[in-house]
């Protein structure tokens, strides 16, 4: 009993300890935006999305620019679970880009574990 | 109009290695891409990044085009990327109304085009929005700083009377 009692609180601790590892983990794990290539957007939309949204210089948001039409996808954002959420949400609700007649959506993004 | 641009690579290149193809260009070298971007004119920049997309080199080829991040070819690089950012960016200093410019009354009519421009509207400036409301609608006072949200329900529920 006296036993049981002994280690009920530690297995609790563990528990927790565990829980708390794991919140931990996924928090400061490192996870990063990717943002894909379409053909319905300009330079010049990326480089505002990516100033504005992920706070780049123009020059580094320009090479990121170049990088998704060479590539289809470049990494915008490196964060926690939280930050690079947030950071996608914003990036695929900016809306269309107004200089081409047939754009009718933002770009696409998505989070993915580093 | 391809082969006529690769004809001028390959004497910038000076024929070493041959550009048969644009996939060729993936088989430069890191120094030799830089090189050759560098001699490229200002205005043929956009067809030789045509090149180097079709060439389907993918991300070993942007790195080729970063330098590999070595400090060496950091002159190239960003001279590079300073050229051509020049040439296929609007220019920064000029000042016009992007509603004014982007928004044209010939689209008025697209109400589904229009309402997809709803967040590009609502993060323009109350002044530029101002002007823009002004020019084209019976407008006597302007909406206030943060009023984006009543300005563009003013602005559509004007579309839908016409």
């Amino acid at each position: 009993m006296s036993t049981k009692n002994s280690n009920a609180p530690v297995k609790e601790v563990q528990g927790k300890t565990e829980v708390q590892e794991e919140v931990k983990t996924k928090t400061l794990r490192h996870w990063k935006v990717v943002l894909y290539n379409d053909e319905d957007h300009t330079y010049d939309y990326v480089v505002s999305v990516l100033v504005a949204v992920c706070g780049m210089a123009k020059e580094q948001a320009f090479r990121c620019a170049v990088e998704v039409d060479l590539c289809g996808r470049t990494t915008v954002f490196y964060g926690s679970h939280e930050d690079c959420k947030n950071v996608a949400a914003k990036i695929n609700s900016w809306g269309p880009d107004h200089r081409l007649l047939r754009s009718r959506g933002s770009m696409n993004s998505a989070v993915e574990g580093d | 109009m391809e082969q006529l641009v690769l004809e001028l690579l390959n004497e910038l290149n000076g024929g070493n290695p041959p550009l048969r193809e644009p996939s060729d260009l993936a088989l430069l070298s890191t120094r030799q891409l830089l090189e050759l971007g560098d001699r490229c004119p200002t205005e043929l920049l956009p067809l030789f990044v045509r090149f180097l997309k079709e060439s389907r080199g993918g991300p070993r080829l942007f790195d080729k085009l970063m330098g590999e991040h070595e400090e060496e070819n950091r002159i190239l690089v960003d001279r590079f990327f300073s050229r051509y950012m020049e040439l296929v960016m609007e220019p920064a200093e000029v000042d016009f109304n992007p509603l004014a410019m982007y928004l044209l009354p010939e689209m008025f009519h697209d109400l589904a085009l229009i309402q997809t421009r709803e967040p590009f509207f609502k993060r323009q400036t109350i002044v530029h929005i101002n002007e823009f409301l002004m020019l084209h609608f019976e407008l006597n006072e302007g909406f206030a700083p943060g009023e984006q949200d009543q300005a563009w329900n003013f602005f559509f529920g004007e579309l839908l009377k016409v």
